[in-house]
C-alpha cells in the first residue's frame, strides 16, 4: 500500500509547508496552518502507535474494574461484570475505540464510589498509576503553534 | 474584503452610529482579524469621527466571540467587570461599547482602545537582560498583589460578581465540573480523579479578593520593559487569592511564569506574601496548583470539542503530561500529609 498512510501524512504536511504556507501574509490563517503542519507532522510518527497502545489500555482497564466490582454498587456492579466478560475487539480500530471508552466510562463513575473507601486504597493507587501509565503510553501529542510574541 | 471582514465592517459601523448618536462621518480604517488570542475573535482598526466639531481618531480593538471557543465567557460581564476598574489604580484596558448579544457584529462583542504594546507569553525566558527580566517577573507578582487589594466591594463589582463565600475553592471546582459536564466528548475518568480528590480536600478561603482567573505574561501589555496594561479579564470573578497564585505557580506552566534559580515558586511566594500582607500556606497553594491543572485540563478538553464540533481551528490533544503534573501534585500534597 504505498503511498501508505505515513507517506500520504508526510506528502500533505511538505505540501502545506513548502508550497502553500509561503503563499500567505502573516495573520489568522498563516497561524493555523502552522498549527497544522505541525500536528501532522505529529501523526506521522504516533498513528502506528494507535493500535497496540488501545489493546493495553483497554486490557488494563478491565482488570482494574474486574477488582472494583466488589466495592462499588450493585448496579455499577453489573455493568462491570457485563463488560469486562466480552472479549476485546479485534474486528477495527472504531469496535476498539468504543470498547475502550465504555470501560472508561465505568472506571470514570467506580472512582468515585472507591474514594471514600479506606478499604479500596491500594485499588485507587493502582487506578492511579494505570492513568499515569496511560499518559505515557498515549500517542497523540499537543502539537500546536503556540504563540509567542504579538502587538496587541 | 472577505464576506467576515464584511459583516464585521457593516456591523461596526452601526455599532458606533447606536453609540455615538451625535457623531458625524463615522469611519473604519484599516480593519483585520489578528492571529492572537485563542478565546475571542480580535479585530483591529482605526475609529474616525466628528465630535462637536473636534476630528476623532482612535486605535480600537474589538473583541468578538467566536464560532466555538476555550472559554465560554459573557461579555456582559467582561465589560461590567473593567467599566468600574478604569476608575481604580490598576492598569486595565478602557473599554468603549459593548455588543451584548451580538445584534450589530454577528456575535457578543466589545470595542477597547486598543493600546501600543507587546504581548510576550514567554518574556520572562526570553531576550531581554536577566536583571529586566527579573524586574518584569516581580511588575507581574506586585501587579497581582494590587488587583487582589483592590477594594471590590467600593467600586460595586459586588452587582456584578457573586461572592463565593469561604468556600471559594468548591465553587470553582463546581464550576469547571459544570463546563467539563457540558463539552467532553468522552469519559476522562482522569478528570473524575481530580474532581473527587479537590472536593474532598477543599480548603476555605482567607478572604474574597477580585480574582484575575488567567494570570499571565501573555495577557500582560508591555511597553518596553514596563507592563502598561493587564489584558483579558473574561474569567475574572470573587474568588480566594490563591486561586490565582496557584495558576502562576503552576509548575505546568514554569516556563511562562519563572526564571530558573532566579525566580521560581518561592521567590513568587515571598514577594507575593511582602506586597499583601496575605498569608500563603503550603498545602493551600499546592491544592490550588491541582485545580490549576484541572481548570486547564478542562479548558483544553473544550477546546477538542469545539475543534470536533468544526468551530475551532486549533487542535489540541488530550492533556497526557498536565494530567501527569496534575497527579504528581496530588502526591506531593498526600505525602505533605
Amino acid at each position: 500500500m504505498r503511498p501508505g498512510m505515513t507517506d500520504q501524512l508526510s506528502g500533505i504536511r511538505r505540501i502545506l509547508d513548502e508550497i502553500i504556507a509561503p503563499e500567505l501574509r502573516e495573520g489568522y490563517p498563516s497561524q493555523v496552518l502552522r498549527g497544522i503542519v505541525k500536528n501532522l507532522a505529529m501523526l506521522e510518527g504516533a498513528w502506528v502507535h494507535i493500535l497496540p497502545f488501545l489493546e493495553w489500555d483497554t486490557t488494563g482497564t478491565a482488570a482494574l474494574l474486574e477488582d472494583a466490582g466488589p466495592h462499588v454498587d450493585d448496579d455499577l456492579g453489573q455493568r462491570i461484570t457485563d463488560a469486562v466478560k466480552q472479549e476485546l475487539p479485534s474486528s477495527s480500530l472504531e469496535d476498539l475505540e468504543r470498547r475502550n471508552s465504555e470501560l472508561r466510562g465505568l472506571l470514570a463513575e467506580a472512582i468515585h464510589q472507591l474514594a471514600p473507601q479506606t478499604d479500596a486504597a491500594a485499588l485507587q493507587q493502582r487506578i492511579k498509576e494505570h492513568l499515569v501509565e496511560r499518559t505515557r503510553r498515549y500517542p497523540f501529542r499537543m502539537a500546536i503553534a503556540a504563540p509567542t510574541s504579538a502587538k496587541a | 474584503m472577505t464576506a467576515t471582514e464584511d459583516v464585521v465592517h457593516k456591523g461596526l459601523l452601526e455599532l458606533m452610529h447606536h453609540e455615538l448618536p451625535d457623531a458625524q462621518d463615522i469611519r473604519i480604517e484599516d480593519l483585520r482579524r489578528i492571529s492572537e488570542g485563542l478565546s475571542r475573535e480580535n479585530w483591529i482598526f482605526e475609529g474616525e469621527w466628528n465630535q462637536g466639531g473636534d476630528a476623532v481618531r482612535l486605535p480600537l480593538i474589538l473583541r468578538r466571540d467566536p464560532e466555538g471557543s476555550l472559554l465560554e465567557t459573557d461579555r456582559r460581564t467582561e465589560f461590567d467587570v473593567l467599566k468600574p476598574l478604569e476608575s481604580s489604580s490598576l492598569p486595565t484596558p478602557r473599554v468603549l461599547w459593548l455588543d451584548e448579544d451580538g445584534k450589530f457584529v454577528g456575535r457578543p462583542s466589545m470595542v477597547m482602545v486598543r493600546e501600543d504594546g507587546e504581548c510576550d507569553w514567554f518574556v520572562l525566558n526570553g531576550s531581554r537582560s536577566s536583571d529586566v527580566r527579573l524586574g518584569l517577573a516581580r511588575g507581574l507578582v506586585g501587579l497581582l498583589g494590587q488587583i487582589h487589594l483592590v477594594d471590590w466591594r467600593s467600586l460595586g463589582l459586588d452587582s456584578v460578581l457573586t461572592d463565593p463565600g469561604p468556600m471559594a475553592s468548591v465553587a470553582e471546582v463546581e464550576r469547571w465540573e459544570g463546563v467539563l459536564r457540558g463539552t467532553q466528548l468522552e469519559p476522562h475518568p482522569e478528570m473524575e480523579l481530580a474532581i473527587s480528590w479537590l472536593k474532598a480536600r477543599a480548603p476555605k478561603s482567607q478572604r474574597t479578593v477580585l480574582v484575575h482567573g488567567d494570570y499571565k505574561p501573555g495577557n500582560a501589555l508591555l511597553q518596553g520593559n514596563d507592563i502598561s496594561a493587564m489584558l483579558d479579564w473574561e474569567l475574572a470573578h470573587l474568588g480566594d487569592p490563591l486561586e490565582d497564585l496557584g495558576w502562576i505557580t503552576n509548575p505546568y506552566r514554569s516556563r511562562e511564569h519563572q526564571i530558573p534559580e532566579l525566580w521560581q515558586r518561592k521567590q513568587i511566594i515571598e514577594h507575593y506574601v511582602a506586597e499583601t500582607g496575605f498569608q500563603v500556606t503550603e498545602s493551600e497553594l499546592t491544592w490550588w496548583n491541582v485545580f490549576s491543572c484541572y481548570k486547564l485540563a478542562t479548558i483544553i478538553l473544550t477546546g477538542i470539542s469545539v475543534f470536533v464540533e468544526g468551530n475551532f481551528d486549533v487542535i489540541y490533544q488530550a492533556p497526557m503530561s498536565l494530567y501527569r503534573v496534575m497527579f504528581e501534585l496530588m502526591d506531593v500534597a498526600e505525602q505533605a500529609d
